[in-house]
């Protein structure tokens, strides 16, 4: 099991860590920390969720972002930021 | 003019976060008059954000030590010190219709009340997107909202006389935050109405202050009232939750 993590501070925005436990390619844990916004929190936990069990490539990852994107509405951070971290932790 | 309801209470962390997400769930099931709490945290206790690893954020060790409890709020934002001699908190539960459908122009609006309750101490003050209030550059007030289906709720601090050096002790502030603000120290990032006056204002003023303030925001009339029983009960239930460590210490 390998553990990654990265943060950003969104310029004008509001701080963001991501870490993701992945073994053989595959998500067994995912946090996404930080003092941004994020509702409904139900949503929020439903995409924790659905980031466990899949495959830690750049087409799943942005499969899941577009789906809670549209269902969960952030401030203070951005998709895109999320977006970039991941890649960023594809890179690792 | 809209009538809203005014709550003003003391009571411990858990109850107090207990009674902002028992109005939010009860509003939002029907139709009841918007809410204004005005609430002090006794004891002085420690509120982080619903997304924050606790112990990246909070000097666990030393608020223990000092008797201060850690809470997690259901709002997203940063960790707050809320000290019972000098920080009022407010919350407002309101239909959505009735602030703004925007987030950024709800924060703006709510805020708004700050500004007017500032003005009552001759003070001016500043919206700073996303969720701040600040003083010549100094946050004095932070906020934090959630919706919930056609529901607000914006809970936030006003800092009258708030001891900074125990926000200091208590909470890991990223010097990079700091930097980002252009502060090095907490004292260059943060003030109070109090050291911005340079004379000791007094709760009682601030609960008028931000009363008044709201109702210039809202162009509203405030009725001042009580729990209701449903409320009470949800609250008594909720409280629970609020104390304990699978919900405080998540991550």
């Amino acid at each position: 099991m390998v553990h990654l993590e990265m943060d950003k501070k969104v310029i004008g925005g509001k701080y963001v860590k991501i870490e993701v436990d992945v073994e053989n390619d595959v998500i067994k844990n995912a946090i996404i920390s930080g003092d941004f916004f994020a509702f409904p929190i139900e949503e929020f936990e439903k995409f924790l969720n659905a980031l466990k069990g899949i495959k830690f490539t750049v087409e799943e990852i942005e499969s899941i972002l577009e789906e809670y994107g549209k269902k969960i509405v952030f401030s203070g951070i951005g998709v895109d930021d999320l977006k970039e971290i991941f890649l960023q932790l594809l890179k690792k | 003019m809209d009538n809203w309801r005014l709550l003003v209470n003391i009571g411990t962390a858990q109850y107090n976060m207990a009674v902002d997400e028992a109005i939010l769930t009860l509003n939002d099931a029907k139709e009841r008059l918007n809410v204004l709490r005005l609430y002090i945290f006794k004891p002085s206790a420690i509120t982080i954000g619903y997304f924050q690893k606790i112990y990246e954020t909070v000097n666990v060790e030393y608020a223990n030590k000092n008797g201060i409890p850690i809470v997690r709020r259901i709002t997203g934002g940063g960790a707050v010190f809320h000290d019972e001699n000098g920080e009022v908190t407010y919350s407002v539960i309101a239909k959505i219709n009735d602030i703004a459908s925007d987030v950024q122009e709800s924060y703006r609006k709510i805020c708004s009340g700050i500004l007017y309750a500032l003005n009552y101490f001759g003070l001016e003050g500043r919206f700073e997107p996303v969720n701040d209030v600040t003083i010549n550059g100094k946050k004095v007030s932070g906020s934090a909202q959630l919706r919930r289906g056609g529901t607000l709720l914006q809970h936030g601090t006003l800092m009258y006389n708030t001891d900074l050096s125990k926000i200091e002790q208590l909470l890991r502030v990223p010097k990079d935050k700091l930097a980002s603000h252009g502060a090095k120290t907490i004292y260059d990032r943060v003030t109070t109405l109090s050291r911005e006056k340079g004379s000791v204002i007094y709760r009682e003023d601030v609960i008028k202050a931000l009363k008044e303030g709201f109702e210039k925001a809202f162009n509203i009339t405030f009725i001042s009232d009580d729990l209701s029983d449903e409320e009470r009960d949800l609250a008594a239930k909720l409280v629970n939750k609020y104390s304990q460590m699978e919900w405080n210490f998540r991550w």
